[in-house]
């Protein structure tokens, strides 16, 4: 360390407590161990994964109430058809590209985009459907995956660079409202495959 | 010659050799004032009695001849209470002839026929002479001109004792007069004023007339005698002119000034006790209506003692300065004051009623012998064909696809344009929507055209009142079809309509009268629409001024019922009234309308450049674009009528003001009205008083900028406006809603159709919405509110950060949608489907308010909001934007936000970044945490959590996601530095949004929770990255920290925090000159007694949990009940 930087750190340290002199003790202390060796003090805690994921109770009860069934509904499906004519969204509204994924960057323009129904898998089952998936892909190079979840956890895809589509199911238990759901669902579907362009779904789900 | 002649053709009965009235009224129909009220209510009253009355315009030289005929006259007209006698006639027979006014004969009537009438009155409205015996008018000629036409003799009729003592002094032959008062009407009825109790906690005197120099007392001291300056007394006067400045300058504190035709006379009287009237000495009142008016309104009049000839015991005469005296003596004795009240109005009851007049009439000729309407057949015949049957794949081509689609009503043009007034139409499918009808839109896009369609209409889609139908894509079958002159004419010329069919078709005339041939041209029309949709051809106006000019030619054309729009519903008064009082500080803003076209200048006007500029205290909104671009530096906001609804607009505004240009704008009439019924205050151009009557201001676009401030600066004057404005809607209540079903009727043919009740859902959700982001900071702001918020808020989450699940964890529902970044597609078009995925979940959660939280609400975000009445958009706006951004387009987006929140920061005070110039336009929290202090757990409990030993010191690596910098070189430093020193644990955060697990350091626990905050009390120090929440949550839960930035230039400005915490002794600053001795520093934060004095300076530092007034603020926006947690 010169002189100059010295002086620098003291400077800004020093500001920190009016105790500058001991304080300028530990740094000259702390700059002549320069060749201090590493020790590993962490052993114990080799590997370690700390998770502390607490469930918060609300501070205040919510009763959600599931979806409904679209009320209007109708601009969604005049500008997936024909915003061309009826222009509610200000823009052409053309397909969106998703990334192909980190693995198969360079297949990018490959010509088909397939969509794939994960809904109902757990965590487990996902990450084998989607490392499968990449195999496929890395093997025929001619589509690009955009996955359909139903389930929150989302490193399968954000690890591998994938374009997924989270579509909440099973809200509420009740009949009725599960049928709501499932419309509300159907139109998800239904706009998703317009935005991507996607030929077909593949349905994997449980 | 008869001015207005193309006018009187087109408007009046068909000419013919001979026509029989029972009454033939002559007078010129531009008199301003008191002669038009007259013979306007003449001729209603004269309907009333049965009489047939034909009306002959005499164009006198009292006025140039292109002024236009009073619209009172013109409303009687339209009321079919007399008609216009066209050039055209020969000879026009009746019982009595009516001369009103003798200004108007002065010079030799010219009129192409012959009259033939048994009586013939000139009715003196103008007395001879003034006060000191001047003429003003030669009387004996007048009376010549009239005789002349009339063939018979004249016989003079003095309005009242007034009126004939002045005619008897003036008048040097002797004349016929009639030997009682040609009384004015007065509907007392109309002006009746509940007078149980004073307006006030002092006596209010009050008095309206026409602003000129002969209404007001001679001098100074007669004029404050009459209206005191005292603080005891309000002064009221409608109608203030150049005389009260000369006599008395700038008016005293204690009195309310008002232009004349500024409010209502009936909502003027109902605010005051005492009607105070003196004139200039040389002046001769023949009547005064203005007196009788108020006398009829039972405020107690005070008057000079000449007016006793006119108004018996009704009034009480004296001096001005006796005025006083009496005011506080019956102010005092309300009973007495109760008598007095009772007393005008019987006089004007008994002396001054429609009865009294038709008794004279009857006296005069007897009964009516021409029966009113003898001439209403054949119009009717003319007019309406037999309804033809809905034409199914007519002889026209077919449609591509033959879908056959039935609906009840479409809406047809061009729906992007700026030039219709669609936000109108989208009020009217609104309100029919009450009538379960199918409404269908057919859009007729121009040839080349960048806009989207009109918000108002998307609106209405939104609600499921009205749906977009493609004509090629399915043959549509309407009972009604809904257009303007200006569409149809558009249609001809470019694109006729093949597959649309109608069992009658809605003509809107808009702006069509200016030219001479109307008429005929509206025939063409006629059997065009026959031709094009195989139905009847109904023809009708928006404007009441157009409705009554194509009424006056119901013979000749089908006229449907008046298409008024008189009752808007808005909820943008409550939002606003809301908003301004959550945040009383914001700038006042003025709606201002103006035309499109002006911007590009392709028609200046000469009033475009008189419009007004922002001042230091107005800030001006364009709906629309601005007569001229504003200079550099005028702070203005524009908003296109495509991008947001009237309502939206309306809600975000104080004041609306309509420039004369803005006739050709298509939203500003609606807009106009709109706006009144939301309780805001408007400025209109005069020629605008006809369509609207009393209520808004009427003013030059040079006085804008002074009423304006009058409005600021008199908080008195603007609630009067508001007053005034509600007083004259609740009047046309009743009005408006019959309008609405005579609508409905027109359209479906339905007798009576009756309106339902439609069913609303109460449950409006609050949908949090937070954008990316490189770490959680706005998710986790968005959770501190959420968490916070009452019962019925029911939250609901939409992430485009993929730490979703912290959402679940405190029990929200949450969607996610994948960010453009992700993708490879272009923003433009990812914000296109962000826009139709917000409208399916908008529609799906049922959502009433999106609370944003981002640097810049995305533009799908906002289409999809703004083109929604019933959705509200908070924005949470953090500050400390790097000031060598450029955030302009950021900024710009506050227009579409209702409220923004601004969750302010530790270092705020060393805010350099462009949001900080526009702290006018936030509501300024304290910094939002998730947690509040109660909630972070002990050392204890953190390390039980974590699985650590609490015996043991650890050090929180938080370095950030490493999503937008590289972050493991860093942290390898760091990890190296501490185990050289030997003495403390490290443990690596590990971001929920990282792109790449940290696993590079198997020695070293890796911690992966949410919110980490919880478990600060394990860890002894922090070397961590200084994004919002982070050192917010660190300065203030007091954990020693080496802070080091994220100095991506997309970031906020993290240097600017971790310096100000630096300068502030609670914490160390890693900036570029120390990064090469980390180790150092890590080291030296090992110093106990350091940290210590780093807790210290956070302490002092330290601010309390902004996140429960953001709450308390969301919920109110949100309009929900209950108090926040």
């Amino acid at each position: 360390m010169n002189g100059n930087d010295e002086q620098n750190l003291n400077r800004r340290i020093a500001k920190l407590t009016a105790q500058n002199d001991r304080l300028r003790e530990v740094i000259e202390s702390l700059a002549g161990r320069s060749t201090l060796q590493r020790r590993s003090t962490f052993a114990s805690q080799q590997g370690t994964h700390l998770n502390a994921f607490e469930e918060f109770a609300p501070l205040q009860e919510h009763r959600l109430k599931p979806p409904q069934p679209t009320v209007g509904g109708s601009l969604a499906g005049t500008a997936i058809q024909d915003n061309k004519w009826f222009p509610a969204i200000g823009t052409e509204l053309g397909p969106l590209e998703p990334s192909p994924g980190w693995r198969c960057l360079t297949a990018h323009d490959a010509p088909i985009r397939l969509g794939f129904d994960l809904t109902g898998m757990d965590a487990t089952q996902v990450e084998k459907a989607v490392v499968e998936v990449e195999r496929r892909q890395l093997q025929e190079r001619d589509f690009i995956p955009v996955f359909i979840i139903d389930m929150c956890e989302f490193e399968a895809f954000r690890f591998r660079g994938y374009v997924f589509e989270y579509v909440p199911l099973n809200i509420s238990q009740a009949p009725r409202t599960r049928r709501a759901e499932r419309r509300y669902f159907k139109h998800r579907l239904e706009l998703i495959k317009a935005k991507w362009n996607l030929r077909d779904i593949i349905d994997l789900s449980d | 010659m008869i001015e207005n002649s193309l006018y009187l053709e087109e408007v009046s009965i068909p000419g013919g050799p001979e026509r029989q009235f029972d009454v033939l009224v002559f007078s010129d129909l531009r008199f301003p004032g008191g002669t038009s009220t007259s013979v306007s209510g003449a001729l209603r009253c004269l309907k009333r009695g049965g009489y047939d009355v034909g009306l002959i315009h005499v164009a006198s030289s009292v006025f140039s001849t292109n002024r236009p005929f009073h619209p009172e006259i013109v409303a009687t007209i339209g009321e079919g209470c007399a008609r216009l006698v066209p050039p055209s006639s020969q000879l026009l027979v009746s019982q009595l002839a009516l001369f009103q006014n003798p200004l108007a004969f002065r010079t030799p009537l010219n009129i192409p026929f012959r009259v033939k009438a048994e009586k013939a009155l000139l009715v003196l409205n103008q007395p001879v002479t003034n006060a000191v015996g001047e003429p003003y008018y030669d009387l004996e000629t007048a009376i010549d001109h009239c005789q002349r036409v009339a063939h018979t003799d004249v016989t003079v009729a003095p309005i009242s004792g007034i009126s004939r003592d002045n005619f008897q002094k003036s008048s040097p032959r002797e004349r016929n007069i009639l030997t009682e008062d040609w009384t004015e009407i007065i509907d007392a009825s109309a002006f009746t004023v509940d007078r149980r109790r004073f307006c006030g906690d002092f006596p209010v005197i009050g008095r309206h007339s026409r602003p000129g120099d002969e209404k007001w007392p001679g001098t100074a001291d007669e004029m404050l005698a009459a209206y005191p300056a005292r603080a005891d007394v309000r002064v009221r006067i409608l109608g203030v002119g150049p005389k009260v400045k000369e006599l008395v300058g700038t008016p005293p504190s204690n009195w309310d000034v008002f232009h004349f035709g500024d409010l209502d006379v009936r909502y003027f009287l109902s605010t005051i006790d005492f009607w105070v009237y003196f004139h200039d000495p040389t002046w001769v009142e023949s009547f005064g209506r203005a007196i009788a008016e108020a006398m009829a309104s039972g405020a107690v009049t005070l008057l000079p003692k000449h007016f006793e000839r006119n108004f018996s015991n009704g009034a009480i005469y004296c001096e001005p300065a006796e005025v006083l005296d009496v005011v506080d003596h019956l102010y005092r004795h309300p009973k007495e004051f109760r008598n007095w009240s009772e007393r005008a109005r019987t006089v004007i009851e008994n002396d001054y009623s429609g009865d009294r007049y038709l008794e004279r009439v009857h006296r005069l000729i007897g009964p009516p012998k021409n029966r009113v309407g003898d001439f209403d057949s054949t119009d009717d015949a003319a007019s309406v064909d037999d309804k033809r049957p809905i034409a199914i794949g007519g002889a026209t081509s077919q449609a591509p696809n033959t879908k056959q689609r039935y609906l009840d009503v479409v809406y047809m043009g061009d729906f992007c344009s700026g030039e219709e007034d669609w936000p109108r139409a989208a009020e009217e499918i609104g309100q029919l929507r009450r009538y379960r009808l199918k409404i269908g839109l057919v859009h007729l896009p121009a040839a080349s055209t960048t806009r989207t369609v009109n918000a108002d209409l998307l609106a209405q889609v939104h609600d499921g009142a009205a749906e977009p139908v493609n004509p090629m894509r399915s043959v549509i079958n309407a009972k009604s079809v809904v257009l303007t002159v200006s569409t149809l004419e558009k249609i001809l010329a470019e694109r006729p309509i093949h597959h649309v069919f109608a069992d009658q078709v809605v003509v809107l005339c808009d702006g069509l009268f200016g030219t001479e041939s109307w008429p005929s041209f509206l025939h063409w029309l006629q059997q065009q629409v026959a031709e094009m949709f195989g139905g009847r051809c109904l023809f009708s106006a928006v404007r009441p001024s157009q409705y009554r000019v194509l009424q006056s030619a119901n013979s000749v054309l089908p006229i449907g019922p008046p298409w008024v729009i008189s009752a808007f519903k808005s909820g943008s008064e409550t939002l606003r009234r809301t908003v301004r009082s959550i945040a009383p500080d914001l700038p006042w803003r003025v709606g201002m309308f103006s035309h499109p076209d002006e911007s590009a200048g392709q028609s200046s006007t000469a009033t475009g450049t008189d419009f007004i500029v922002p001042d230091d205290v107005w800030q001006a909104w364009w709906y629309g674009c601005p007569p001229t671009p504003p200079e550099q530096g005028e702070e203005m906001v524009f908003i296109d009528s495509t991008e947001m609804t009237v309502e939206r607009f309306l809600a975000k505004v104080d004041a609306v003001a309509v420039l004369p240009s803005a006739c050709r704008n298509g939203a500003s009439y609606s807009a106009a009205w709109k706006a009144l019924h939301s309780g805001l205050p408007v400025i209109l151009p005069e020629s605008w008083r006809e369509d609207f009557g009393p209520g808004p201001l009427y003013r030059q676009p040079t006085e804008y900028r002074d009423t304006l401030r009058q409005l600021t600066d008199r908080p008195g004057f603007g609630r009067e406006i508001l007053n005034h404005a509600a007083f004259q809607l609740e009047r046309t209540g009743a009005s408006a809603s019959d309008n609405h079903r005579k609508t409905a009727e027109a359209l479906t043919a339905q007798v009576e159709p009756k309106p339902v009740r439609l069913r609303h859902s109460r449950r409006r959700r609050v949908l949090f919405m937070s954008s990316n982001g490189v770490g959680v900071g706005h998710l986790s702001r968005l959770i501190a509110i959420a968490r916070r918020l009452p019962d019925p808020a029911d939250p609901v989450f939409l992430s485009l950060s993929q730490a979703l699940p912290i959402v679940r964890q405190f029990g929200f529902h949450g969607e996610f949608l994948p960010y453009h970044l992700s993708t490879l597609s272009d923003y433009e078009d990812w914000n296109g489907w962000l826009q139709l995925t917000l409208e399916q979940i908008f529609d799906a959660y049922s959502v009433g308010t999106v609370v944003f939280d981002g640097n810049m609400p995305y533009s799908g975000l906002c289409r999809a909001v703004s083109t929604r009445n019933n959705c509200r958009l908070v924005w949470v706006r953090r500050g400390m934007w790097r000031p060598d951004q450029d955030n302009t387009t950021h900024l710009s987006r506050s227009r579409f936000a209702d409220l923004i929140i601004e969750p302010e920061d530790i270092a705020s005070e060393w805010d350099t970044g462009e949001a900080a110039s526009q702290r006018h336009e936030v509501v300024v929290v304290d910094p939002i945490r998730v947690l509040d202090a109660d909630e972070i757990l002990t050392r204890k409990e953190s390390c039980r959590h974590l699985g650590l030993n609490q015996r043991k010191r650890y050090a929180l690596i938080q370095l950030g996601a490493g999503n937008n910098y590289s972050n493991v070189d860093l942290i390898d430093r760091v990890v190296s530095s501490l185990g050289e020193i030997g003495k403390v644990q490290p443990v690596i955060a590990e971001w929920l949004t990282a792109e790449a697990p940290l696993d590079l350091w198997p020695e070293v626990p890796r911690l992966r929770c949410y919110p980490i905050s919880r478990y600060y009390r394990a860890f002894d120090f922090t070397i961590s990255a200084v994004g919002y929440n982070s050192f917010n949550e660190i300065i203030s839960f007091g954990l020693p920290s080496v802070l080091v930035p994220n100095l991506n230039q997309m970031m906020d400005d993290q240097s600017a925090r971790a310096s100000y915490a630096d300068s502030h002794q609670a914490a160390i600053h890693l900036d570029s000159d120390l990064r090469p001795m980390l180790r150092e520093v890590i080291a030296a934060i090992h110093d106990d007694e350091l940290r210590r004095n780093m807790i210290k300076g956070s302490r002092k530092l330290a601010r309390p949990n902004g996140a429960q007034d953001a709450a308390s603020i969301v919920a109110r926006v949100a309009g929900i009940a209950g108090d926040p947690k």
